[in-house]
């Protein structure tokens, strides 16, 4: 009896990077790049590119044998901005026999308990020398769990429960879990954008979005200490963290925005307090985003949503920001920035009771349409250049990696 | 190094009770229901711990169920109550500056079990308002009544020894329960007196170790456990009993009794110093507790500043106190006892909760009052 070489792997598919034409090459390796960072403290992965596809195979002591393992990289994977689907896959040698054995193994770990069971085979011969065609191998391979299961499996063409893929390439690749990802581009194909995150709901999602165009994630926030305390800053943290998940690392830049602060609130007229408090906010963020590169800011502003949304408000900040100010959900209702915020995790950290310095220096009457003359008016005793020198001054840098969710 | 304003949310284990706690954990490790020697040799010690509780408190050894707590002691005492009224639904008469372990448990007992629940509103002083007891005590009457002695919030006392009796003559029946986790070893209570039914104790309010607590029950009340399995504690608590636990507890219960007196003279006057010292030093504010309360918890409000601002400025420096329970609500603004004495959400949020204790020297009082100056002149902001 022959020792049949087997090995676990992980399928990766592509979307929309495949439509790229010249550039594709450079997506791709920015996209594995991304890959390997994300699995680095893992192990030792492979990564390579063939057939429109990405393999990723241990190496050295790295065995994605072991189901933890390969659990924990699945799940990173699926949230790498770049890849359509992945699929955990046993690759062995292009032998029917071998693989008639393997397939029977293979659906043993998954039936054991699993009661009964609709299934199809699907074959796709793409080495045209391997003596079975696509359905003959259907037929076979069906036949032969059908015998080894005569109870518990039953054919479906339609919707079965379980679909068994087998690829005949130089070697064999068999696997039945497609596990979505997260789509889009890969990070860094966009540029940098400076992401002006709070506590709340929107903006991580508002960063999540430009992620996933292939933006690298800056992130600003304004602590104003100790109207905000620890618990403030700590859920700020685990926001870019969760982010992170998807964004990869992410340097956090937090703004000791305290006395600039107190300083609006004494010289500032109370109905334009939010409006001038975001226009220096914007300010230091444009001056931040100068000395990291970013080209653009981004923020979780929803046209409307609160006084300081509208899109009067929106032309005063617009004014000071220098760049393009990107909003992915300027015209998305509430509710469905929720879903995402469940979907990617952030939702159960940004409802957390810990007040950002918004709720805090509110105004209980603000102005709402706030016109560009209105705000310019509201600064005029203001030194202005000092606030965001000052600003600039008082910013601690924070590396926040995506494995630090767990540990915030 | 710091210090330490916030003992009403817990308290760190007293250095005798530590050091005699240690010793028991290998002393007496064996299982007080073991009938060898160590067994019996634990048993005793057990029973002592229960003697000692006994003389403290001034109740029967029998009286005593040991408890993991506050929590647990208050939660046995409504729910096996509950569990043997015989006519249901029956009607629960409670206040609304209790715990949140004694509303949860009666608006879980309402819920599961279809009870009337009646909550008694607070006067401006914070204890319960006696006449609107009354009222609703003549208006039918109810199966059990919970009171709590003393406030986790304000410190407003009421007067058990007044509001029990007058309990008893309008409704015979009833079953009446005090929480007294914020009385117990820190103002007079004997249980005999108080005519009580049951009353719950948590031991890390007074320096005994967290995990540790009492449910005191007079001989005539029947409880269903909360708790099924080897029938230890007459079967009303069963569990391998936590002997070192029972010892530190009652140690700590003795060195409170032992020096309750001038422990309340000494806090009362930190207290009064600290009062002094905020007018002294000009910082507007206002006091919520009741001036005849306890002395070891104060809430007070210094409107234009937050008391979570105060909070957060204070703990930077290694001061800890508090903006309301700890157990309570974590939203801004939002402190339903506070709100019940007719305080509006402005004051609440300027509000907080300072816990006096007699380790606090005067130099630590006047530092506090210095640092809540300073923080004031920078942070409060115009109230809008």
């Amino acid at each position: 009896m022959t020792v049949t070489v087997c090995h676990s792997l992980i399928l990766v598919r592509l979307g929309e990077i495949t439509l790229k034409g010249l550039n594709r090459g450079r997506f791709v390796s920015r996209l594995i790049g991304n890959m390997k960072r994300r699995l680095a403290d893992l192990g030792s992965f492979e990564i390579e590119q063939s057939h429109s596809r990405i393999w990723v195979r241990g190496s050295g002591d790295t065995s994605l044998k072991d189901e933890a393992l390969m659990g924990e990289a699945i799940d990173r994977l699926s949230r790498v901005f770049g890849i359509v689907s992945v699929s955990p896959a046993l690759e062995l040698e292009a032998d029917y026999e071998a693989l008639k054995k393997i397939l029977v193994d293979y659906a043993q770990n998954i039936l054991q308990g699993a009661g009964k069971k609709s299934f199809k085979i699907e074959a796709r011969r793409v080495n045209k020398t391997f003596p079975l065609s696509s359905y003959e191998m259907c037929c076979e391979l069906g036949a032969a769990l059908l015998e080894r299961w005569p109870d518990q499996l039953t054919v479906r063409m339609q919707e079965p429960d379980l679909t068994f893929f087998v690829e005949v390439r130089d070697c064999i690749y068999l696997y039945h879990d497609i596990v979505e990802g997260a789509k889009g581009l890969p990070v860094g194909m966009s540029g940098r954008g400076m992401l002006l995150l709070s506590g709340g709901i929107d903006s991580p999602v508002a960063g999540y979005m430009m992620a996933s165009r292939g933006m690298i994630i800056d992130a600003v926030y304004f602590h104003t200490f100790p109207y905000t305390g620890p618990q403030s800053l700590a859920k700020v943290e685990k926001l870019a963290a969760l982010l992170a998940r998807y964004a990869g690392r992410i340097n956090l830049h937090v703004v000791d925005f305290t006395d600039i602060q107190l300083e609006l609130n004494e010289f500032c007229p109370q109905d334009m307090l939010t409006v001038v408090m975001r226009r220096v906010m914007t300010r230091i963020a444009s001056g931040l985003a100068q000395k990291t590169g970013a080209k653009a800011l981004i923020t979780g502003e929803s046209l409307g949503q609160v006084a300081s949304q509208t899109l009067e408000a929106l032309v005063t900040t617009d004014a000071v920001a220098g760049r393009p100010v990107f909003r992915p959900l300027i015209g998305m209702d509430k509710n469905d920035t929720i879903g995402i915020a469940r979907r990617i995790g952030t939702y159960e950290t940004s409802i957390l009771p810990y007040d950002d310095c918004c709720t805090v220096f509110v105004s209980k009457h603000p102005k709402t349409h706030p016109s560009l003359d209105d705000a310019i008016r509201a600064e005029r005793d203001l030194d202005m250049d000092g606030i965001v020198r000052s600003g600039l001054e008082r910013i601690s840098i924070k590396e926040i990696d995506p494995h630090s969710a767990a540990r915030v | 190094m710091f210090y330490d304003f916030d003992t009403t949310a817990t308290s760190p284990v007293i250095p005798e009770v530590l050091e005699a706690y240690a010793l028991r954990l290998t002393e007496a490790a064996n299982n007080p229901s073991s009938p060898h020697a160590g067994g019996i040799k634990a048993a005793g010690l057990y029973e002592s711990a229960r003697q000692s509780i006994a003389r403290s408190l001034d109740c029967l050894p029998e009286n005593i169920i040991f408890t993991s707590g506050g929590t647990e002691s208050i939660n046995h005492a409504l729910k096996g109550t509950a569990g043997q009224l015989r006519k249901e639904p029956g009607r629960l008469v409670t206040t609304a500056g209790e715990h949140d372990a004694v509303l949860a448990s009666l608006e879980y007992l309402r819920e599961s079990r279809g009870f009337e629940l009646v909550c008694i509103p607070l006067l401006e002083s914070g204890q319960v308002d006696g006449g609107a007891l009354r009222a609703a005590l003549k208006e039918a009457a109810p199966s059990l009544v919970s009171l709590i002695a003393v406030s986790n919030e304000t410190g407003a006392v009421n007067e058990l020894h007044t509001l029990v009796p007058a309990i008893r003559r309008l409704a015979p029946r009833a079953v009446i329960h005090s929480d007294i986790v914020q009385a117990c070893g820190k103002l007079p209570f004997s249980f005999r007196t108080s005519c009580l039914d049951l009353a719950s104790v948590a031991g890390h309010k007074i320096g005994a170790p967290k995990g540790t607590g009492l449910l005191l029950k007079s001989g005539n009340i029947q409880l269903t456990p909360l708790l099924h399995g080897g029938g230890q504690q007459s079967g009303l608590r069963s569990g391998t009993v936590d002997v070192p636990g029972a010892l530190a507890l009652a140690e700590a219960i003795q060195i409170h009794e032992s020096r309750l007196e001038d422990n309340l003279n000494v806090t009362r006057k930190l207290r009064q110093q600290f009062l002094q010292e905020i007018a002294g030093l000009g910082i507007p504010h206002q006091q919520l507790s009741p001036e005849d309360g306890s002395p070891y918890v104060l809430a007070i409000a210094f409107p234009g500043i937050r008391g979570e601002t105060l909070m957060n400025a204070l703990s930077a420096e290694s001061i800890y106190l508090s903006t309301g329970s700890a157990c309570g609500s974590k939203q801004a603004g939002e402190n339903r006892v506070l709100a019940s004495m007719g305080y509006d959400r402005k004051t609440i949020l300027s509000a907080v909760r300072i816990s006096f204790n007699p380790n606090h020297r005067q130099e630590d009082i006047r530092f506090l009052a210095e640092r809540i100056a300073s923080h004031y002149a920078r942070y409060a902001i115009e109230p809008r």
